[in-house]
């Protein structure tokens, strides 16, 4: 007797579950799945014990005749794949016919299922594997499945799943991935008795990922949408006001479908890079689309991880999608929790309405906005902003003979173009043009004072802002940097090079990182004695005094050696231009003239991530009127004789 | 002038290559740096010695022709200039280029000695301004350099204009007024110091020798396009 067999069907199928199932979440996932592919429009699960002792699934889908019921629950049988050539087509969520048998062999299974214009339903019950016959039975149109104690006849497996509330959350977890690309389908998911879950059919998108990632996003979603070479990628932009300890807020889909990708992911972070702190995370949920034949989704038993012909390509959508909405810090312009309309992206519209139509004196300064989008005004401003930058540049010994050019608005990925081809990437916030045709927000605030010399006291539209003055003018010392260290050729020689002495320790680290201070137009040569020839800077730095030069070689010398090993040459250069912006800007502690404060705010609206410092700190923080009111015993709730401040 | 005879001299750099490298290592230099490693002494101020800058240049990167019609590194074709800027960064004097034989011009441009000297220079920056003593000023970034074809056009426009009212005879109409990035301007020891001519009747007469000078204009025009000004 050979010592190779075939193994017998159920236990084929337990193997095959190993690989598919394993907890009752994935049941759940697998489940849903296929009444989603069924057509269904509500999909109602119960769980008891997280899943652990059931989970009912019940669609009202198309249903099965009996011989299809009977061959569903045969391995390898599928209604969703005929030929080789479906594979790399699939447009439904399964297709290999794997998931009902091999749940159905670790589990108490039942399927009960019936078409629209049949006279009576099926119902097939199997034990572990063991097939019960296919019996008549009353059935609404559609499918139910239970699946009742998983794992029962695998006590290895059982051991490995865990207490009750954990796989609750796994299950709710499932549940939002697949409800989040299918706004048209309602869906509930109890516990027993409790609702865990409920989403009607037709609801936004906003609305079910508040659901899935946190409700604190209310009204702080901004939309975007960019195509590259055939992939386009759309969804939201969660508000870096709303930052995480964690990338567990950043929801991928791939054609519908929620995937993990580190490489994806990435694009997320780099595009936020610019706007967040290190170590902090935004939200985002993304949807890409990309053409079946692009795409393979049969690589991970779970199809949890595909593979896309042109990944560079979903990594660029992704990428410029988000830095279209992020760059010009289209979140400003959203209400919060306060502005937000229905929808939870509506907060532009009620912000400007706000502004435009409320006649009370607390927003007298915004009432210019309505004229600040027709061309004309646009060039008056970018002329009167030009001229007050010069004049500022001059004031503080930076760019004083470089002419202001306002900078191109929506222009993706830190306004590189991608591989050189301009014209192959589309990228606009085009769910709500508004987003960005929104007046500006800085230029749209009256500047009312300067705080400790360090922050500009400004009146917005909705109450106090304050705007960090060193943070604002780093952040746009950082772009100018940033954006000459990325032509070719900007590297300029100094006319005659400057020769400083720094600390040993500095000349060391600085010596040792040549090539990266040259990525940021620094160009540095040992001249003998413990000198250092400055032969090459920026022309943002060029106008520092010797012993402004110093310290800054100082904090570059200190930048370089906390960086670490291994660090690409881009992301070096970002940090010591992040580094060399701090010190050509205006510092805290410096006394700022009205007309240098208000050209600082005009130009921070032409500056890309102008809401954020290089290094991700906030440049803005309001209060709204509201928050003041409280403070001053003005919410009238508990104050019913306090008068409102317009009615004043 | 004597000090040429005392002035060490390096040899010649055997290509452009060393040459910059030679030129690199001079930026951020000073004058007195320079002088102490040729063994050269430093004189007080440039009033009596005002080649000296030029010649402390040509020791220390191994030029040889001097103030002949052939460029300062014949080996390499490449003439070596030296440009005194202000604070700003601005030329303070035009640029000498060359020697003008009153009585047989080059009229042909492409074999003029103008045209041979500016086909490649090496220009060497050195502070200038009068605040800082002459041992103290630094020499600036190398650069080596060749005429864009529309430089080469406006300095060939200026040069046949200027030979063509030589030819004619306007010698004593040339001013230093003609010519936008070249002019010719009297480059003479003394008043006494005179050359043959033509007048305007093609009678011989005695005149200044003439030479012609790059504009600072022109020369600002080159080292902002090359460099960062202070």
């Amino acid at each position: 007797m050979p010592r190779i067999q075939i193994l017998d069907e159920t236990l084929a199928n337990q193997i095959a579950a190993g690989e598919v199932i394993e907890r009752p979440a994935a049941v759940v996932k697998e489940l849903v799945e296929n009444a989603l592919d069924a057509g269904a429009k509500r999909i109602e699960i119960d769980l008891l014990d997280g899943g652990k002792k059931l989970v009912r699934v019940r669609d009202d889908g198309s249903g099965m005749g009996r011989e299809d019921a009977r061959l569903s629950l045969q391995r390898h049988a599928t209604s969703k794949l005929r030929t080789k050539d479906d594979l790399f087509a699939i447009a439904s969520y399964g297709f290999r016919g794997e998931a009902l048998p091999s749940i159905a062999a670790v589990s108490r299974f039942s399927l009960l299922t019936s078409e629209a214009d049949a006279l009576a339903g099926t119902r097939i019950e199997v034990d572990g594997g063991s097939l019960g016959p296919a019996l008549d039975a009353g059935a609404p149109p559609g499918t139910t499945i239970e699946v009742r104690d998983l794992f029962w006849n695998v006590p290895a497996r059982r051991k490995f799943i865990k207490r009750a509330a954990t796989e609750q959350q796994h299950a709710i977890d499932a549940v939002l991935r697949l409800a989040l690309p299918r706004l048209d389908v309602s869906f509930t998911l109890r516990e027993g008795e409790r609702t865990l879950l409920r989403m009607t059919a037709g609801e936004t998108l906003a609305s079910r990922a508040e659901e899935a990632i946190s409700r604190e996003l209310h009204g702080r979603w901004s939309p975007f949408d960019a195509a590259v070479r055939g992939v386009r990628a759309h969804g939201l932009a969660g508000s870096p006001d709303v930052a995480q300890g964690s990338a567990k807020g950043i929801w991928l889909f791939v054609n519908g479908r929620a995937i993990r990708d580190r490489q994806l992911s990435h694009a997320v972070l780099r595009a936020y890079g610019e706007v967040l702190e290190h170590g902090r995370f935004a939200a985002a949920v993304i949807f890409l689309e990309v053409p079946p034949a692009e795409l393979d989704v049969n690589v991970h038993p779970a199809k949890a991880e595909v593979r896309l012909a042109d990944a560079r390509a979903a990594w660029e959508a992704i990428a410029a999608g988000l830095s279209a909405v992020l760059a010009p810090g289209a979140w400003l312009h959203h209400a919060g929790a306060a502005g937000a309309a229905a929808g939870g992206v509506a907060g532009v519209a009620a912000t400007r309405a706000y502004a435009l139509g409320a006649g009370g004196s607390a927003i007298v300064g915004v009432q210019s906005i309505s004229s600040e989008g027709e061309p004309a005004a646009d060039a008056e401003r970018i002329a009167r902003v030009g001229e007050a930058i010069a004049r500022f540049g001059a004031r503080t010994g930076a760019n004083a003979d470089r002419p202001w050019q306002p900078s191109s608005r929506a222009t993706p990925v830190g306004g590189r173009e991608i591989d050189g081809q301009p014209g192959a990437m589309v990228a606009q916030a085009s769910a709500q043009p508004e987003l960005l045709a929104a007046a500006p927000f800085f230029a749209g605030l009256r500047y009312l004072g300067q705080l400790h010399q360090s922050y500009l006291v400004c009146e917005g539209p909705r109450g106090l802002v304050l705007v960090d003055q060193h943070a604002a003018h780093e952040r746009m010392n950082y772009q100018r940097l940033r954006a000459a260290a990325e032509r070719t050729g900007f590297v300029q020689p100094l006319l005659v090079p400057r020769i400083l002495t720094p600390a040993p320790s500095a000349a060391a680290a600085l010596s040792a990182s040549l090539a990266a201070l040259g990525a940021c137009g620094i160009e540095l040569a040992d001249f003998g004695a413990g000198t250092l020839a400055i032969k090459a800077l920026p022309a943002e730095l060029s106008p520092l005094a010797d012993g402004q030069l110093l310290m800054l070689l100082a904090d570059l010398a200190e930048e370089l050696q906390s960086i670490g090993r291994g660090e690409t040459l881009l992301r070096m250069r970002d940090a010591l231009l992040a580094r060399a912006a701090c010190h050509a800007s205006v510092r805290a502690h410096d006394a700022l003239s009205s007309g240098e404060a208000q050209a600082l705010l005009d130009a921070l609206d032409a500056t890309d991530y102008g809401a954020r410092c290089a290094h991700g700190r906030p440049v803005v923080s309001e209060w709204a009127v509201a928050e003041i009111e409280k403070r001053f015993g003005r919410d009238y709730a508990s104050h019913a004789h306090a008068a409102r401040l317009e009615s004043l | 002038m004597t000090m040429r005879h005392q002035m060490p001299r390096c040899l010649p750099p055997r290509d452009e290559a060393e040459l910059r490298a030679r030129m690199d290592a001079l930026a951020g230099r000073t004058l007195g740096e320079l002088a102490e490693q040729l063994q050269i002494k430093s004189p007080a101020d440039l009033r009596k010695n005002k080649g000296w800058v030029g010649q402390l240049l040509e020791r220390a990167l191994g030029a040889t022709a001097g103030s002949h019609a052939e460029p300062d590194f014949p080996a390499l074709g490449i003439e070596l200039k030296s440009i005194p800027v202000d604070r700003m960064g601005r030329p303070c004097e035009s640029t000498f280029v060359a020697s003008l034989d009153l009585a047989k011009p080059d009229r042909s441009w492409e074999n003029s000695a103008v045209r041979k000297k500016l086909a490649r220079v090496a220009w060497v920056v050195v502070e200038a301004d009068p605040a800082i003593a002459l041992a103290g000023r630094r020499c600036g970034s190398a650069l080596l350099w060749s005429p864009s074809p529309e430089e080469l056009a406006r300095l060939r426009h200026d040069y046949e204009e200027i030979v063509e009212l030589i030819d004619e005879g306007f010698l004593a109409r040339i001013t230093g007024h003609r010519g936008v990035v070249l002019q010719l301007r009297p480059k003479g020891r003394n008043a006494a110091d005179l050359r043959s001519a033509l007048d305007e009747d093609g009678a011989s007469v005695r005149a200044a020798p003439r030479a012609f000078y790059l504009r600072t204009a022109f020369t600002e025009s080159i080292l902002r396009r090359h460099f960062q000004m202070p």
